[in-house]
Protein backbone atom coordinates (compact mmCIF):
# COMPACT_ATOMS: atom_id res chain seq x y z
CA UNK A 1 0.00 0.00 0.00
CA UNK A 2 1.05 3.57 -0.56
CA UNK A 3 1.17 5.05 2.95
CA UNK A 4 -0.98 7.96 4.08
CA UNK A 5 2.19 10.00 4.58
CA UNK A 6 2.79 10.00 0.80
CA UNK A 7 -0.65 11.55 0.27
CA UNK A 8 0.07 14.09 2.98
CA UNK A 9 3.40 14.94 1.40
CA UNK A 10 1.61 15.61 -1.89
CA UNK A 11 -0.94 17.92 -0.25
CA UNK A 12 1.91 19.75 1.47
CA UNK A 13 3.83 20.03 -1.78
CA UNK A 14 0.76 21.38 -3.59
CA UNK A 15 0.35 24.05 -0.93
CA UNK A 16 4.03 24.98 -1.08
CA UNK A 17 4.02 25.25 -4.88
CA UNK A 18 0.80 27.26 -5.00
CA UNK A 19 2.17 29.65 -2.38
CA UNK A 20 5.47 30.07 -4.18
CA UNK A 21 3.74 30.62 -7.50
CA UNK A 22 1.71 33.40 -5.89
CA UNK A 23 4.59 35.08 -4.09
CA UNK A 24 4.68 38.78 -4.80
CA UNK A 25 1.44 38.70 -6.79
CA UNK A 26 -1.59 40.84 -6.13
CA UNK A 27 -5.29 40.08 -6.40
CA UNK A 28 -5.30 41.95 -9.72
CA UNK A 29 -2.54 39.66 -10.97
CA UNK A 30 -4.71 36.66 -10.14
CA UNK A 31 -7.38 37.96 -12.52
CA UNK A 32 -5.13 38.16 -15.57
CA UNK A 33 -6.55 36.11 -18.40
CA UNK A 34 -4.55 33.58 -20.41
CA UNK A 35 -4.09 34.71 -23.99
CA UNK A 36 -6.10 31.69 -25.13
CA UNK A 37 -8.96 29.70 -23.58
CA UNK A 38 -8.25 28.86 -19.97
CA UNK A 39 -9.00 29.86 -16.41
CA UNK A 40 -7.15 32.59 -14.55
CA UNK A 41 -5.16 32.10 -11.36
CA UNK A 42 -8.03 33.29 -9.17
CA UNK A 43 -10.33 30.62 -10.54
CA UNK A 44 -7.70 27.86 -10.36
CA UNK A 45 -6.83 28.68 -6.74
CA UNK A 46 -10.50 29.08 -5.87
CA UNK A 47 -11.11 25.68 -7.44
CA UNK A 48 -8.33 24.14 -5.35
CA UNK A 49 -9.75 25.76 -2.20
CA UNK A 50 -13.28 24.60 -3.05
CA UNK A 51 -12.13 21.01 -3.25
CA UNK A 52 -10.10 21.36 -0.08
CA UNK A 53 -13.46 22.22 1.45
CA UNK A 54 -14.84 18.99 0.02
CA UNK A 55 -11.95 17.11 1.59
CA UNK A 56 -12.54 18.78 4.96
CA UNK A 57 -16.21 17.83 4.85
CA UNK A 58 -15.35 14.21 4.07
CA UNK A 59 -13.01 14.29 7.06
CA UNK A 60 -15.92 15.59 9.13
CA UNK A 61 -14.26 18.94 9.71
CA UNK A 62 -15.61 22.45 9.30
CA UNK A 63 -15.69 23.48 5.63
CA UNK A 64 -13.20 26.05 4.41
CA UNK A 65 -15.65 28.03 2.28
CA UNK A 66 -19.41 28.37 2.27
CA UNK A 67 -21.75 27.10 -0.42
CA UNK A 68 -21.78 30.30 -2.47
CA UNK A 69 -18.02 30.39 -2.89
CA UNK A 70 -17.84 26.64 -3.32
CA UNK A 71 -20.25 26.88 -6.24
CA UNK A 72 -18.46 29.89 -7.69
CA UNK A 73 -15.30 27.87 -8.17
CA UNK A 74 -16.60 24.32 -8.63
CA UNK A 75 -16.18 22.14 -11.70
CA UNK A 76 -18.07 23.66 -14.62
CA UNK A 77 -18.53 27.06 -12.99
CA UNK A 78 -18.28 30.26 -15.00
CA UNK A 79 -14.76 31.50 -15.66
CA UNK A 80 -13.55 34.44 -13.59
CA UNK A 81 -13.21 37.20 -16.16
CA UNK A 82 -13.20 40.28 -13.93
CA UNK A 83 -13.20 41.23 -10.26
CA UNK A 84 -16.45 40.99 -8.39
CA UNK A 85 -18.21 40.52 -5.05
CA UNK A 86 -18.67 36.83 -5.83
CA UNK A 87 -14.95 36.14 -5.68
CA UNK A 88 -12.43 35.46 -2.96
CA UNK A 89 -9.37 37.69 -3.08
CA UNK A 90 -5.98 36.14 -3.74
CA UNK A 91 -5.01 36.83 -0.14
CA UNK A 92 -8.13 35.08 1.17
CA UNK A 93 -7.54 32.09 -1.09
CA UNK A 94 -3.98 31.65 0.08
CA UNK A 95 -5.03 31.99 3.73
CA UNK A 96 -7.75 29.35 3.27
CA UNK A 97 -5.33 27.03 1.57
CA UNK A 98 -2.82 27.44 4.38
CA UNK A 99 -5.36 26.94 7.16
CA UNK A 100 -6.78 23.81 5.55
CA UNK A 101 -3.40 22.11 5.56
CA UNK A 102 -3.04 21.74 9.32
CA UNK A 103 -6.52 20.23 9.63
CA UNK A 104 -6.01 17.83 6.74
CA UNK A 105 -2.69 16.74 8.18
CA UNK A 106 -4.11 16.19 11.66
CA UNK A 107 -7.08 14.18 10.41
CA UNK A 108 -5.16 12.08 7.89
CA UNK A 109 -2.72 11.02 10.61
CA UNK A 110 -5.67 9.87 12.74
CA UNK A 111 -7.15 7.65 10.02
CA UNK A 112 -6.77 3.90 10.26
CA UNK A 113 -7.52 1.20 7.70
CA UNK A 114 -11.15 0.96 8.82
CA UNK A 115 -11.69 4.70 8.50
CA UNK A 116 -10.14 4.74 5.03
CA UNK A 117 -12.46 1.93 3.95
CA UNK A 118 -15.60 3.81 5.02
CA UNK A 119 -17.93 4.92 2.24
CA UNK A 120 -18.24 8.56 1.29
CA UNK A 121 -20.49 10.06 -1.33
CA UNK A 122 -18.55 10.49 -4.53
CA UNK A 123 -18.63 13.73 -6.46
CA UNK A 124 -20.85 12.12 -9.05
CA UNK A 125 -23.35 10.29 -6.86
CA UNK A 126 -22.10 6.78 -6.17
CA UNK A 127 -20.17 5.89 -3.02
CA UNK A 128 -16.47 5.16 -2.85
CA UNK A 129 -14.08 4.59 0.02
CA UNK A 130 -12.63 7.57 1.88
CA UNK A 131 -9.14 6.40 0.88
CA UNK A 132 -9.94 6.41 -2.84
CA UNK A 133 -11.71 9.74 -2.44
CA UNK A 134 -8.66 11.36 -0.85
CA UNK A 135 -6.26 9.97 -3.44
CA UNK A 136 -8.47 11.23 -6.27
CA UNK A 137 -8.77 14.73 -4.80
CA UNK A 138 -5.03 14.83 -4.17
CA UNK A 139 -4.52 14.02 -7.84
CA UNK A 140 -7.04 16.69 -8.86
CA UNK A 141 -5.26 19.29 -6.75
CA UNK A 142 -1.80 18.41 -8.13
CA UNK A 143 -3.21 18.67 -11.68
CA UNK A 144 -4.31 22.24 -11.06
CA UNK A 145 -1.22 23.14 -9.02
CA UNK A 146 0.90 22.57 -12.14
CA UNK A 147 -1.19 25.19 -13.93
CA UNK A 148 -0.23 27.89 -11.43
CA UNK A 149 3.29 27.82 -12.91
CA UNK A 150 2.02 29.23 -16.22
CA UNK A 151 -0.48 31.57 -14.58
CA UNK A 152 2.26 33.22 -12.54
CA UNK A 153 4.14 33.96 -15.74
CA UNK A 154 1.16 35.80 -17.25
CA UNK A 155 2.05 38.63 -14.89
CA UNK A 156 5.36 39.09 -16.69
CA UNK A 157 7.51 38.17 -13.66
CA UNK A 158 9.66 36.01 -15.94
CA UNK A 159 11.20 33.94 -13.17
CA UNK A 160 11.82 30.31 -12.32
CA UNK A 161 10.24 29.37 -9.02
CA UNK A 162 10.78 25.61 -9.08
CA UNK B 1 -4.15 3.63 1.14
CA UNK B 2 -3.75 2.82 -2.52
CA UNK B 3 -2.96 -0.57 -3.99
CA UNK B 4 -0.49 -1.20 -6.85
CA UNK B 5 -3.38 -1.83 -9.21
CA UNK B 6 -5.11 1.42 -8.21
CA UNK B 7 -1.83 3.27 -8.69
CA UNK B 8 -1.53 1.82 -12.19
CA UNK B 9 -5.03 3.10 -12.98
CA UNK B 10 -4.10 6.49 -11.57
CA UNK B 11 -1.09 6.72 -13.88
CA UNK B 12 -3.44 5.60 -16.64
CA UNK B 13 -5.66 8.60 -15.97
CA UNK B 14 -2.71 10.93 -16.62
CA UNK B 15 -1.78 9.11 -19.83
CA UNK B 16 -5.38 9.28 -21.03
CA UNK B 17 -5.65 13.00 -20.28
CA UNK B 18 -2.36 13.77 -22.04
CA UNK B 19 -3.61 11.85 -25.08
CA UNK B 20 -6.93 13.73 -25.00
CA UNK B 21 -5.21 17.09 -24.70
CA UNK B 22 -3.09 16.22 -27.75
CA UNK B 23 -5.96 14.93 -29.89
CA UNK B 24 -5.90 16.49 -33.33
CA UNK B 25 -2.60 18.30 -32.70
CA UNK B 26 0.52 17.85 -34.78
CA UNK B 27 4.22 18.06 -34.00
CA UNK B 28 4.35 21.74 -35.00
CA UNK B 29 1.54 22.46 -32.54
CA UNK B 30 3.61 20.90 -29.79
CA UNK B 31 6.35 23.47 -30.44
CA UNK B 32 4.12 26.53 -30.04
CA UNK B 33 5.57 28.76 -27.35
CA UNK B 34 3.58 30.36 -24.52
CA UNK B 35 3.56 34.17 -24.83
CA UNK B 36 5.29 34.34 -21.47
CA UNK B 37 7.98 32.24 -19.83
CA UNK B 38 7.10 28.56 -19.88
CA UNK B 39 7.79 25.29 -21.62
CA UNK B 40 5.99 24.18 -24.73
CA UNK B 41 3.91 21.02 -25.05
CA UNK B 42 6.76 19.07 -26.64
CA UNK B 43 9.01 19.71 -23.63
CA UNK B 44 6.29 18.98 -21.09
CA UNK B 45 5.36 15.67 -22.74
CA UNK B 46 9.02 14.79 -23.20
CA UNK B 47 9.54 15.51 -19.53
CA UNK B 48 6.62 13.25 -18.59
CA UNK B 49 7.89 10.46 -20.83
CA UNK B 50 11.44 10.80 -19.46
CA UNK B 51 10.05 10.51 -15.96
CA UNK B 52 8.20 7.38 -17.02
CA UNK B 53 11.60 5.84 -17.73
CA UNK B 54 12.49 6.35 -14.07
CA UNK B 55 9.22 4.71 -13.04
CA UNK B 56 9.69 1.73 -15.35
CA UNK B 57 13.24 1.15 -14.20
CA UNK B 58 12.14 1.30 -10.56
CA UNK B 59 9.64 -1.44 -11.42
CA UNK B 60 12.38 -3.55 -13.02
CA UNK B 61 11.39 -2.85 -16.63
CA UNK B 62 13.51 -1.63 -19.52
CA UNK B 63 13.80 2.10 -20.17
CA UNK B 64 11.89 3.25 -23.25
CA UNK B 65 13.49 6.59 -24.01
CA UNK B 66 17.23 6.28 -23.50
CA UNK B 67 19.57 8.52 -21.59
CA UNK B 68 20.17 11.11 -24.31
CA UNK B 69 16.51 11.93 -24.85
CA UNK B 70 15.80 11.68 -21.15
CA UNK B 71 18.50 14.31 -20.57
CA UNK B 72 17.05 16.51 -23.34
CA UNK B 73 13.80 16.74 -21.41
CA UNK B 74 15.12 16.41 -17.87
CA UNK B 75 14.68 18.82 -15.00
CA UNK B 76 16.62 22.02 -15.77
CA UNK B 77 17.17 21.13 -19.43
CA UNK B 78 17.07 23.82 -22.10
CA UNK B 79 13.60 24.78 -23.24
CA UNK B 80 12.43 23.47 -26.59
CA UNK B 81 12.25 26.62 -28.70
CA UNK B 82 12.30 25.14 -32.19
CA UNK B 83 12.24 21.82 -33.97
CA UNK B 84 15.42 19.78 -34.07
CA UNK B 85 16.97 16.34 -34.19
CA UNK B 86 17.43 16.35 -30.47
CA UNK B 87 13.69 16.15 -29.96
CA UNK B 88 11.09 13.43 -30.00
CA UNK B 89 8.17 14.16 -32.26
CA UNK B 90 4.70 14.51 -30.76
CA UNK B 91 3.60 11.22 -32.32
CA UNK B 92 6.58 9.42 -30.81
CA UNK B 93 5.99 10.95 -27.41
CA UNK B 94 2.36 9.84 -27.38
CA UNK B 95 3.30 6.38 -28.55
CA UNK B 96 5.96 6.08 -25.82
CA UNK B 97 3.48 7.28 -23.23
CA UNK B 98 0.96 4.64 -24.31
CA UNK B 99 3.49 1.82 -24.33
CA UNK B 100 4.92 2.90 -20.98
CA UNK B 101 1.43 2.68 -19.53
CA UNK B 102 1.03 -0.92 -20.69
CA UNK B 103 4.31 -1.96 -19.11
CA UNK B 104 3.74 0.05 -15.94
CA UNK B 105 0.27 -1.46 -15.50
CA UNK B 106 1.60 -4.96 -16.09
CA UNK B 107 4.41 -4.54 -13.58
CA UNK B 108 2.22 -2.92 -10.94
CA UNK B 109 -0.52 -5.53 -11.32
CA UNK B 110 2.04 -8.25 -10.67
CA UNK B 111 3.42 -6.47 -7.62
CA UNK B 112 2.28 -7.60 -4.22
CA UNK B 113 1.35 -4.83 -1.83
CA UNK B 114 4.36 -5.60 0.34
CA UNK B 115 6.56 -4.86 -2.65
CA UNK B 116 5.70 -1.18 -2.33
CA UNK B 117 7.34 -1.20 1.08
CA UNK B 118 10.72 -2.35 -0.22
CA UNK B 119 13.65 0.06 -0.08
CA UNK B 120 14.93 1.46 -3.39
CA UNK B 121 17.93 3.52 -4.45
CA UNK B 122 16.61 6.88 -5.58
CA UNK B 123 17.20 10.60 -5.75
CA UNK B 124 14.77 10.85 -2.82
CA UNK B 125 17.45 9.58 -0.47
CA UNK B 126 18.18 6.71 1.81
CA UNK B 127 15.27 4.80 3.22
CA UNK B 128 12.91 5.63 0.36
CA UNK B 129 10.48 2.84 -0.41
CA UNK B 130 9.25 1.90 -3.85
CA UNK B 131 5.78 3.14 -2.89
CA UNK B 132 7.08 6.54 -1.82
CA UNK B 133 9.13 6.91 -5.01
CA UNK B 134 6.24 5.91 -7.25
CA UNK B 135 3.79 8.21 -5.53
CA UNK B 136 6.18 11.15 -5.78
CA UNK B 137 6.66 10.48 -9.48
CA UNK B 138 2.89 10.21 -9.83
CA UNK B 139 2.53 13.64 -8.18
CA UNK B 140 5.20 15.04 -10.52
CA UNK B 141 3.53 13.62 -13.59
CA UNK B 142 0.12 14.89 -12.53
CA UNK B 143 1.55 18.40 -11.97
CA UNK B 144 2.75 18.47 -15.58
CA UNK B 145 -0.35 16.76 -16.96
CA UNK B 146 -2.41 19.72 -15.76
CA UNK B 147 -0.21 22.01 -17.84
CA UNK B 148 -1.17 20.25 -21.08
CA UNK B 149 -4.61 21.83 -20.75
CA UNK B 150 -3.20 25.33 -21.32
CA UNK B 151 -0.68 24.20 -23.92
CA UNK B 152 -3.42 22.63 -26.06
CA UNK B 153 -5.20 25.97 -26.09
CA UNK B 154 -2.13 27.76 -27.49
CA UNK B 155 -3.11 26.11 -30.79
CA UNK B 156 -6.39 28.04 -30.75
CA UNK B 157 -8.58 24.93 -30.73
CA UNK B 158 -10.71 26.77 -28.16
CA UNK B 159 -12.35 23.65 -26.81
CA UNK B 160 -13.03 22.00 -23.46
CA UNK B 161 -11.56 18.52 -23.27
CA UNK B 162 -12.21 17.76 -19.60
Amino acid sequence: MIPVQSILDSFERNLAFCSRHCEGLSHADSLRQPEHRGNCLNWVLGHIVAYRTTILRALKEQPGVGEAHWSRYAYGSEPVLADGGDLLSLEELLALLESSQATIEKRLKELDADSLAESVEWLWGEDISLGEFLVYLCWHESYHTGQTEYLRQLTGVDDKVI
Amino acid sequence: MITPKELAAAFGRNASICASQCKGLDHADSLLQPAHRGNCLNWVLGHIVGSRDTILQALGAEAIVGEEKKARYGYGSNPVLADGDDLLRLEELLSLLASSQETLAEKLSALREQGLGEAVDSFMGEGTTLGQLLFFLYFHETYHTGQTEYLRQLTDVNDKVI
